[in-house]
């Protein structure tokens, strides 16, 4: 798959302070790709740039093929974003702004109602921006990040400063999303566990160095951490039966139309071993390695 | 639809966005002046029209440099709060958001007033605005033009909303009037120091010739600061346009 | 940008004829108001209006101290370039009347300003005459007299005329006070001369009423055409005033077709 984001040897100084420092790495199409770093790590500086908002002092970037910087319109064409600390003008309504973002991107009039039900503003679409909570302003900023099914997604911390059950609300809606749109997404976060469920990839950062990317079964084979399986068969019980006997299954869970099995770090060879004959013997259908435990990773890459 | 296409559209769209939203300020404007030159028209019986249409803009246009102050403050606040990366997420360039706003500071406060300033007289008498001297409109305008465009480059590059206000004042008000005895000083006993009636008609190529006309030995002068005016404010908005798409970058 | 537009043409129309109507019931303040410029005014006799006009001319440029009293309130160039009371240089003063006539003086001192302005004096009256009716502006039914004035030690003729203008026509005056006088007046000359006047401001006519109507109107149709045009709903004073227009309209309508059909 060709990637979407290219970054190669960026630089990005704020003074005397080096913001990003040789920073490259690269996310495929169809990824939903975590930017994972502590505060201050130059995840919302990365994300700045690709949209080319900030001027990078040294590198290549390339979104789609484009310089953001220089081809700025041309890449925010295809790009949707939630920034991290959103502001938008607080006297205008929901409804009217996400019409007047509509119309700059080009899209027709009846996704703004779309939108606004597919976040759950339906209800406050005359109500001024400035009336709604912080929950609610996430999901404008996703309404708005949405608007003309863009191509790539750059969420810049969307959980910030939002309470628990806000928080995984909005997890849950961004993961229905790319499953509904299809499109390359790129979540910074610096609480690592919550994008558990939702990246396929990751990049690591810390003080503005990428420490490594990749994507998560890549990651987690590289760095030997427990990682799950994502199995599906005819008949599941059986399935479990057969592999919760094998020694490299920490656990086995059994969902809704598939099964997922807990791997410990380096036992992958032996799993997708016994996963291969027991596709040979018709057990299983198919088998993919979805997700690592992504702290661990992240301390992992972290304390190398 | 295209690149460019979608650009334009994204283009088009924010400057309608803007101007609609700092068309409420101009509707101070289109109170303001209407108000004073109805009255004044009414209740004064001047010396001549020709002065009273001078007196007129004269007091009018302080309106107008007020507005055009709080349209570079909501620009500059724009940057300083944030908001404008909203907008600047979508389709449209920075120079085109630097543009618009350009726009909304100069022309559209230049529009509002110029109609605010014309329709009392259709209204009362059409005659009127015969007796009145266009190139006053030009120069003032052109001061308007130049003085916005340095408010709004303080704020572009400052994005302190305060500081457009001080600069706002500063160059408007008090500047004006520093320049204004340091003229009537060095002219009460000799012809008025060349260099201050130069720098004075360059900054108020409108204020100076209305309010104090220029000596026939300058009248060369003038005409050159008024040129040099008009440099200016190409060389500031060609400074901005550059500023725009090289240095400016929304944090 | 249409929005705009709009909006400064709805606002300005109301506010024009708000004042308009303020002015005419506040007269009298006007009046004391107009009193220091005397040189024209206006008086009210029955239904007529008076306007009262004055000639002085350049009765300020031989005036002592002129330079320091006078120098604010001057503003037409042609006059400056061609005046220069600091050094009494030999100067050319190209004065030009509105009814077509240039006079051209050469000063060299003072000696020379005296038959200048006797010169201007010879202007009649019924010069004056001439232009009003040309221009009919007004029925020139004109009275008046020269009068002399004394200016720091100059002999100024100066003429006042009193001539009678339709109700209404206030503006008209203004433009010919404006023609007839030559921006160099003192604002404070012949301040006694008109002592007892009765100043009058037109109430505002029916045509002006229909242009401010008219022009908020046209402002009106641009703001919902601008708001029509980007979708945007209209605000609710506006739909209201179309509701009871389109009401208005309806009732009409029925009651035209109850006409025709009985």
């Amino acid at each position: 798959m060709s990637p979407v984001v290219v970054a190669r040897g960026l630089t990005k100084s704020y003074g005397k302070v080096a913001a990003l420092r040789n920073v490259s790495f690269h996310i495929p199409e169809g990824a939903v790709a975590g930017l994972l770093g502590p505060n201050g790590s130059g995840k919302t500086t990365t994300i700045k740039i690709l949209l080319g908002l900030l001027k990078r002092d040294g590198g290549e970037v390339e979104v789609f093929g484009y310089d953001p910087w220089l081809e700025e319109a041309e890449v925010r064409r295809r790009v949707g974003v939630v920034h991290e600390k959103p502001l938008y003008p607080p006297d205008e309504k929901v409804g009217r702004l996400l019409r007047h973002i509509a119309r700059m991107k080009g899209a027709p009039r009846s996704e703004v109602g779309r939108l606004l039900r597919l976040t759950g503003l339906s209800e406050y679409a005359e109500a001024k921006v400035r009336s709604l909570s912080r929950g609610y302003l996430q999901r404008l900023g996703i309404a708005i990040a949405l608007v003309g099914d863009p191509e790539l997604l750059l969420l810049d911390e969307p959980t910030a400063n939002l309470d628990p059950g806000a928080r995984v609300e909005i997890l849950n809606l961004i993961k229905a999303l790319q499953e509904e749109l299809g499109a390359t997404v790129v979540i910074s976060s610096h609480i690592i566990p919550e994008l558990q469920e939702v990246c396929s990839y990751a990049v690591f950062m810390q003080e503005g160095v990428v420490l490594d990317h990749g994507g998560m079964g890549e990651l987690a084979r590289k760095y030997g951490v427990p990682a799950r399986y994502f199995v599906t068969a005819r008949d599941l019980r059986l399935l479990a039966s057969e592999l919760i006997k094998e020694e490299f299954a920490k656990s086995v869970e059994l969902g809704d139309g598939y099964l997922t099995l807990h791997v410990e770090g380096g036992a992958y060879a032996a799993a997708e071993v016994a996963l291969a004959r027991l596709a040979e013997r018709g057990l299983v259908e198919s088998y993919e390695i979805r997700t690592a435990s992504l702290g661990e990773l992240y301390s992992r890459i972290v304390a190398r | 639809m295209g690149s460019r296409g979608t650009r334009l559209t994204a283009l088009a769209v924010y400057m309608s966005y803007v101007f609609n939203s700092v068309a409420k300020w101009n509707l101070g404007l289109a109170l303001a002046v209407p108000l004073v030159n109805t009255l004044m028209v009414v209740s004064t019986i001047p010396p001549s029209l020709g002065q009273l249409m001078e007196l007129l803009v004269s007091v009018t246009s302080f309106f107008y440099s007020t507005f055009t102050i709080v349209a570079a403050y909501a620009f500059a606040s724009d940057l300083s709060r944030g908001t404008c990366t909203v907008f600047l997420s979508q389709p449209l360039t920075r120079r085109g958001y630097v543009v618009t706003w350009m726009l909304a500071t100069t022309v559209v406060p230049a529009t509002a007033y110029l109609l605010s300033f014309v329709v009392p007289f259709v209204v009362m008498d059409v005659k009127l605005l015969a007796s009145f001297d266009p190139v006053d409109f030009l120069l003032l305008l052109l001061e308007g033009i130049s003085l916005s465009m340095v408010i709004f480059l303080t704020g572009l590059i400052s994005r302190r909303p305060q500081l457009v206000a001080v600069v706002g004042v500063f160059v408007h008000m008090i500047l004006f009037y520093v320049l204004a005895v340091a003229y009537y000083s060095t002219y009460y006993y000799n012809p008025p120091s060349e260099l201050v009636a130069f720098v004075y008609a360059l900054i108020y190529p409108f204020k100076s010739k209305v309010l104090y006309p220029g000596w026939p030995q300058y009248a060369g002068i003038t005409r050159w600061a008024v040129l040099a005016n008009l440099a200016l404010s190409i060389a500031l908005v060609t400074a901005a346009l550059e500023y725009a798409r090289r240095i400016f970058e929304v944090t | 940008m249409l929005r705009v537009v709009g909006a400064v043409l709805a606002t300005t129309g109301i506010v024009v004829l708000t004042t308009l109507a303020a002015a005419s019931t506040l007269r009298a303040q006007f009046c004391a108001f107009a009193g220091p410029y005397n040189i024209y005014s206006f008086s009210v006799s029955g239904n007529r209006t008076y306007v009262l006009v004055s000639l002085v001319e350049l009765e300020v440029m031989a005036a002592e101290g002129f330079r320091y009293f006078y120098r604010p309130r001057l503003t037409t160039e042609d006059f400056l370039h061609c005046y220069d009371p600091l050094y009494n240089r030999l100067v050319t003063i190209n004065l030009t009347l509105q009814w077509g006539k240039a006079y051209l003086f050469k000063l060299s001192d003072r000696a020379l300003i005296e038959p200048m302005l006797h010169s201007i004096s010879t202007l009649s009256l019924d010069k004056v005459v001439e232009v009003l009716e040309k221009r009919a502006l007004a029925k020139a039914e004109l009275s008046g007299s020269q009068v002399y004035t004394d200016i720091y030690g100059f002999r100024v003729h100066a003429y006042e005329a009193s001539l009678e203008v339709e109700p209404g026509v206030y503006y008209a005056a203004t433009i010919l006070a404006g023609e007839v006088d030559q921006n160099c007046t003192h604002p404070l000359l012949g301040s006694t001369r008109l002592e007892g006047s009765v100043c009058k401001v037109v109430s505002p006519t029916l045509a002006q009423i229909a242009r401010c109507l008219l022009i908020s109107a046209l402002g009106i149709l641009l703001l919902v055409y601008d708001l029509r045009l980007e979708g945007e709903p209209l605000p609710r004073w506006i739909s209201l005033a179309l509701g009871a227009l389109r009401r208005a309209g309806g009732r009409a309508g029925l009651l035209r077709r109850r006409r025709s059909t009985s």
